[in-house]
């Protein structure tokens, strides 16, 4: 082994160690990294792809395949088989403030089960009051309730 | 040259386990999952069996090798259970079909 140099801070030799060192340690060492960096890009796309499938799965579970409509076993009053008929409250504003306004409707509901071949039938009274708030605009007109 | 041989260990295995899941399934979402599943297990394998080898020697070089196979195929049927929502039974079936292929063929290939 022969001294090449002696007047820089280190003395050079002339063999080669870093090449030797590089092969030793850096080489392995890269494949370690390179593998854990597969590794750790693998499962972020796992992740992703998991996330994506779930996705998947809940938009395919969200259509409406008409399974779970009536199944026929005629529990009373389930309201499936309602057919309603609601008569609309009319109240007529007759442009003189009273004070109060006070509007009266019925409503019929018809409950028809088909299973049982029975028709139930439910008569609610609404009553509505509307309390005015002394304002009065004069309009004339018909007001239907929900 | 170890490079090359993590680098063909790998691309043999994508496409010998890609060729077989499209042909079984005929999905092209499932060919990724298996491309994914080899991403995370073969470089791993090969390198944890690259250290023991030459820790242990040759000697170790089958059993190590089936042992690392197993943990594989789990690990494997674990990622098709989550991704496909495969039952467990058929995941590792599936599993160990594919790593059955492509071992058999890097086998094949080395011992040639």
């Amino acid at each position: 082994m022969k001294k090449l140099c002696k007047k820089l801070n280190h003395t050079l030799f002339d063999v080669a160690t870093g090449p030797f060192v590089l092969m030793l340690i850096g080489i392995p060492l890269l494949i370690v990294i390179l593998v854990i960096l597969l590794i750790w890009v693998s499962i972020v796309l796992i992740r992703k792809a998991y996330l994506k499938s779930q996705q998947d799965g809940k938009a395919d579970t969200g259509v409406n395949t008409g399974a779970d409509a009536d199944t026929g076993t005629g529990d009373a009053e389930t309201g499936v088989n309602n057919t309603g008929t609601g008569v609309a409250d009319t109240g007529v504003d007759n442009g003189v403030d009273n004070g109060a306004n006070t509007i009266a409707g019925s409503e019929t509901v018809d409950n028809i089960d088909k299973n049982d071949a029975t028709v139930n039938k439910i008569t609610a009274a609404n009553d509505n009051t509307n309390n005015d708030n002394g304002v009065d605009n004069g309009n004339t007109g018909t007001r239907q309730d929900q | 040259m170890i490079y090359l041989y993590f680098l063909v260990n790998l691309i043999l295995t994508v496409i010998i386990e890609g060729v077989l899941t499209a042909i079984i399934f005929r999905r092209r979402d499932y060919v990724y999952y298996s491309f994914l599943c080899n991403m995370l297990t073969n470089p791993a394998l090969n390198l944890i069996l690259l250290v023991l080898v030459a820790k242990g020697g040759l000697d170790y070089y089958y059993v190590a090798l089936i042992i690392l196979e197993i943990i594989a195929v789990i690990v494997e049927a674990g990622i098709w259970k989550l991704l496909c929502r495969f039952p467990i039974p058929k995941a590792l079936a599936f599993s160990l079909l594919l790593n059955l292929a492509s071992f058999s063929a890097g086998l094949y290939l080395y011992n040639r």
